[in-house]
């Protein structure tokens, strides 16, 4: 599972979110190294979101450790967030355009050029203090890695418009997240989905 | 301090900080002071305003528009995004006053008296810390919610009973108070938003 030499980039161990008294996360443990793909799996959609946010440094562990890149989301929110790409399930993005239906997603056209996705850009690239011709290189080159031209993949791109290190996805679809295993081979990349979901090129891990 | 930033959230949010209740007590506040109306009704404009700045945390939009997961998911401090989502409001506050002021002298031909000055002064100095103290109810629920919106609300009208005599004197001890309790509510803010876990959006229906 740990693929030695390297630091890992995410160190979890009994992390656990719990909101009100009610444990929304279970107690997990997992270490991601550079070039790994760890799928998480967890027990229901909310609990994976969570996870997935938690892995990203968006929200802190309620008890047990998590380091990101051994900065800890608690006191180092800022470092951590520039080291890890976070891609959300829902499309609570202005600019994410509905999501093309099964069998559609190659066929799509990519435009770079749309005003929706140039303010997409422009917007990641203003939160990440990126110069806008920077980002907007760097989403061409990962959607030429990529291949696949859609709006799932669009936001895979803009994840990476900062250089991060490690990508968390919440609750990929499968198609996705196979992609993502054969293309970003040398990242370390977390899927946190719930029991039903398959991610089959990833190392599992379950939540429970 | 990532500008690029703090413009894009300015903007993003400024929308969602326009309160048609806002305008409707600076219409109020702007008509009593051009028609000579009773100090009473100016007072009671002023307080209607203040108290609707105080509602912030129980508008579903603005909640909605400011505890967007892009936010806390960009590498911005705490301080840097209570900057950002606290300059909407404030500016929108300070359009409507700018507008009040401008359209008085265009009605009326001739500048706004001092007292106009005072009281709209005051009115903004008021808006800004309720707007500011309420804020931090957004990123709260339930009871802690309803605190924050009562508190700004006192604050609010305190500041705005403090200075709606409408002399020099009145609208500087109104503004330091403002200035005092205002900085304490961004730090305030900024406070909250290091610490808020946006966990809110997600339903237990999620798939």
């Amino acid at each position: 599972m740990t693929a030695g030499r390297a630091a890992a980039v995410l160190r979890a161990v009994d992390a656990t979110f719990v909101r009100d008294g009610v444990v929304l996360v279970p107690p997990f443990s997992v270490e991601v190294y550079p070039g790994q793909h760890i799928s998480l799996k967890c027990p229901d959609g909310r609990a994976a979101s969570i996870a997935a946010r938690m892995a990203a440094g968006i929200v802190k562990a309620t008890s047990g450790t998590l380091l990101i890149g051994d900065f800890d989301p608690r006191i180092q929110p800022v470092q951590v967030k520039r080291f890890v790409g976070y891609v959300t399930h829902s499309e609570d993005f202005g600019w994410v355009e509905p999501r093309p239906a099964p069998g559609s997603a190659t066929s799509k056209p990519y435009e770079v050029d749309s005003l929706r996705r140039q303010a997409a850009i422009e917007m990641q690239a203003a939160l990440s203090n990126v110069p806008r011709r920077e980002a907007l290189r760097r989403v061409r080159a990962t959607l030429d890695r990529i291949g696949w031209r859609d709006t799932m993949t669009f936001a895979v791109a803009l994840a990476f418009i900062r250089a991060v290190k490690l990508l968390v996805l919440d609750r990929p679809p499968a198609h996705l997240a196979n992609r993502v295993c054969e293309v970003f081979t040398d990242e370390a990349v977390l899927f946190c989905s719930p029991q039903t979901s398959e991610v089959p090129s990833a190392a599992l891990v379950h939540v429970s | 301090m990532n500008w690029r930033a703090t413009r894009f959230i300015v903007f993003e949010t400024l929308e969602s900080s326009f309160s048609y209740l806002d305008a409707i007590a600076f219409a109020m506040v702007f008509g009593a002071v051009l028609f000579n109306w009773p100090e009473t009704v100016v007072i009671a404009s002023g307080t209607f305003g203040v108290a609707a700045a105080a509602l912030a945390p129980l508008q579903h939009r603005r909640i909605a528009s400011i505890s967007n997961v892009r936010y806390f998911a960009a590498p911005l401090y705490g301080r840097e995004l209570a900057r950002a989502f606290a300059l909407g409001p404030c500016i929108t506050l300070a359009v409507f006053s700018g507008g009040a002021i401008f359209l008085y002298s265009l009605l009326r031909h001739r500048a706004v008296s001092q007292y106009g000055w005072m009281v709209f002064g005051t009115l903004v100095s008021a808006e800004v810390v309720a707007t500011l103290i309420a804020l931090s109810g957004c990123f709260r629920a339930g009871q802690q919610r309803v605190l924050y919106a009562v508190l700004a609300m006192i604050a609010g009208i305190a500041i705005w009973m403090l200075g709606v005599a409408g002399t020099p004197l009145t609208l500087v001890c109104a503004v330091l108070a403002a200035v005092a309790i205002g900085f304490a509510a961004l730090r305030a803010l900024g406070e909250t938003l290091a610490r808020y876990d946006p966990v809110d959006d997600l339903t237990l229906s999620a798939p």
